[in-house]
């Protein structure tokens, strides 16, 4: 009986939630502050209208500095408006995975276990971030300056400097004018630090027609795994309760990974939507929420967190907190 | 040689010497005073007793220092601190010392790690080696399946 009201209450949240969310700024809606805006430049605004229905195959190069040993690595990226494949170099690490979209999922095969991860498709996401980024600088919360750029595979690009409203750049984008290809971006961290970049060495910006085919992915032998699979298998290993949002709460569930913060292991679950990205944590131990939200509050993000037995689960987003805890009543176990 | 020591004999015994040597043999005989003498005496041994104190201490405090800057060497060198383990993937600023701040940056980070992932790798994923490269390289799957 108990099981059911609990069940009752989660639906009729999401029901809420679903409704309020129209509340939200629709990310996918071009008529948007960036677009009029005489603070967004030009190119930028060329490189969202265009960037949907870019055409393109290259080889770019990829570096993160997030871990102790850097992260570098080389893709080939086969782009069709929405649809892409990637693969990797005969030699790399990752020699043998290849991602595709179709514009509507992601499917990624891994070799080294014969499966197929099935994920919400990022393409999307990737488009409505940079328009994101715009909305922000017609806002005044990021500030954009222009410049000649470097030639980058051969092309000449414009540069975008992001900074925050301090002066700090936070971004450097260096987009192809007539393509509005973004062709390099550099990542940095608040303190300037450059935390990822990408660049492509060789592009082709007028192909020819791809073959559909080279955006799907069957193999018959392969295992299909979602990120709800993953979430259950992680959940287990190390003993959290597999808990997440519905794929009905409009957040599809894009990442689990297990992380060790302050010494304490954490169950990470990224999810993407038209709102923006979601992080849900799951700890075994509590923690401070008037700490939580203080260090949100510096950050533009907000965060939520509420105990489930002796654990502690939290919501960080770009999202209201009103809006984070209602969508807290629609996390359920995914058993 | 006799004849010069004759000289010199008669040039001493000439009366302006010996108007010098009245007058030297005359002088005050200036012997410090007895006053004096002893009140030396105890200052000078007031400085021994000083510099013998002096000098025990530096007997015990330079092998005492010694000692304690080899041993602060050797802590520093050879004790190994309770093992750090970094969150998998990134490193953690001084900033973000809290649990709660981790949070909030490992999503900022997980944000801007998308902006240069795009569709292409998440540098979150494990990082098991693929068939191609499982017989060269070093393996990291542990390292990074541990997540």
């Amino acid at each position: 009986m108990s099981r059911s009201l609990a069940l009752l209450g989660s639906l009729v949240a999401l029901v809420c939630l679903v409704g309020s969310a129209g509340a939200q700024r629709r990310d996918s809606d071009f008529d948007r502050s960036w677009v009029q805006s005489p603070l967004v430049p030009p190119v930028l605004k060329n490189a969202i209208r265009r960037g949907g229905h870019a055409r393109y195959v290259g080889r770019r190069t990829v570096e993160f500095w997030r871990s102790p040993k850097d992260l570098k690595h080389e893709e080939i990226v086969t782009r069709d408006g929405n649809r892409s494949r990637v693969e990797f170099p005969d030699g790399s690490r990752f020699a043998g995975r290849i991602y595709v979209e179709n514009g509507h999922e992601r499917r990624e095969y891994h070799p080294e276990t014969n499966e197929i991860w099935v994920l919400p498709a990022r393409h999307e996401e990737s488009e409505m971030r940079l328009a994101h980024l715009a909305d922000r600088g017609a806002e005044g919360k990021v500030v954009f300056t222009t410049a000649p750029g470097i030639r980058v595979a051969g092309y000449p690009t414009d540069q975008v400097v992001v900074s925050d409203s301090h002066g700090n750049i936070v971004q450097r984008l260096y987009i192809e004018p007539n393509s509005g290809v973004l062709l390099r971006r550099e990542v940095f961290d608040p303190g300037g630090a450059k935390i990822g970049m990408f660049e492509f060495t060789e592009i082709d910006l007028d192909p020819p027609a791809f073959d559909p085919s080279l955006f799907r992915f069957d193999r018959r032998d392969a295992r299909l795994v979602t990120p709800y699979d993953r979430l259950r298998e992680l959940a287990n290993q190390e003993h959290f309760p597999a808990l997440a949002l519905p794929p009905a709460s409009g957040f599809r569930l894009d990442e689990v990974r297990v992380a060790r913060i302050q010494g304490e292991r954490v169950l990470v679950e990224s999810y993407s939507s038209h709102q923006g990205k979601l992080s849900l944590f799951e700890l075994k131990t509590d923690l401070d929420s008037d700490r939580l939200r203080q260090f949100a509050r510096g950050t533009e993000l907000h965060a939520y967190s509420w105990r489930v037995g002796a654990g502690t689960l939290v919501l960080v987003g770009s999202q209201d907190s009103n809006f984070l805890e209602r969508l807290a009543s629609a996390v359920v176990g995914t058993r | 040689m006799n004849e010069n020591l004759n000289n010199l004999d008669r040039r001493l015994e000439a009366e302006s010497q010996r108007t010098v040597a009245r007058l030297v043999a005359a002088l005050p005989d200036e012997a410090p005073s007895m006053v004096w003498r002893s009140e030396l005496n105890e200052a000078l041994l007031g400085l021994t007793a000083k510099r013998n104190a002096r000098r025990r201490f530096l007997l015990i405090a330079r092998p005492a220092l010694a000692l304690a800057a080899m041993s602060a060497f050797a802590l520093v060198m050879f004790v190994r601190p309770g093992r750090v383990e970094p969150v998998t993937g990134r490193i953690q600023p001084a900033a973000t010392s809290t649990l709660e701040a981790s949070l909030i940056s490992l999503h900022q980070d997980d944000v801007r790690t998308m902006d240069v992932a795009g569709v292409g790798l998440d540098p979150n994923e494990p990082v098991a080696e693929t068939a191609s490269t499982a017989s060269s390289g070093p393996d990291d799957s542990e390292a990074d399946l541990e997540l």
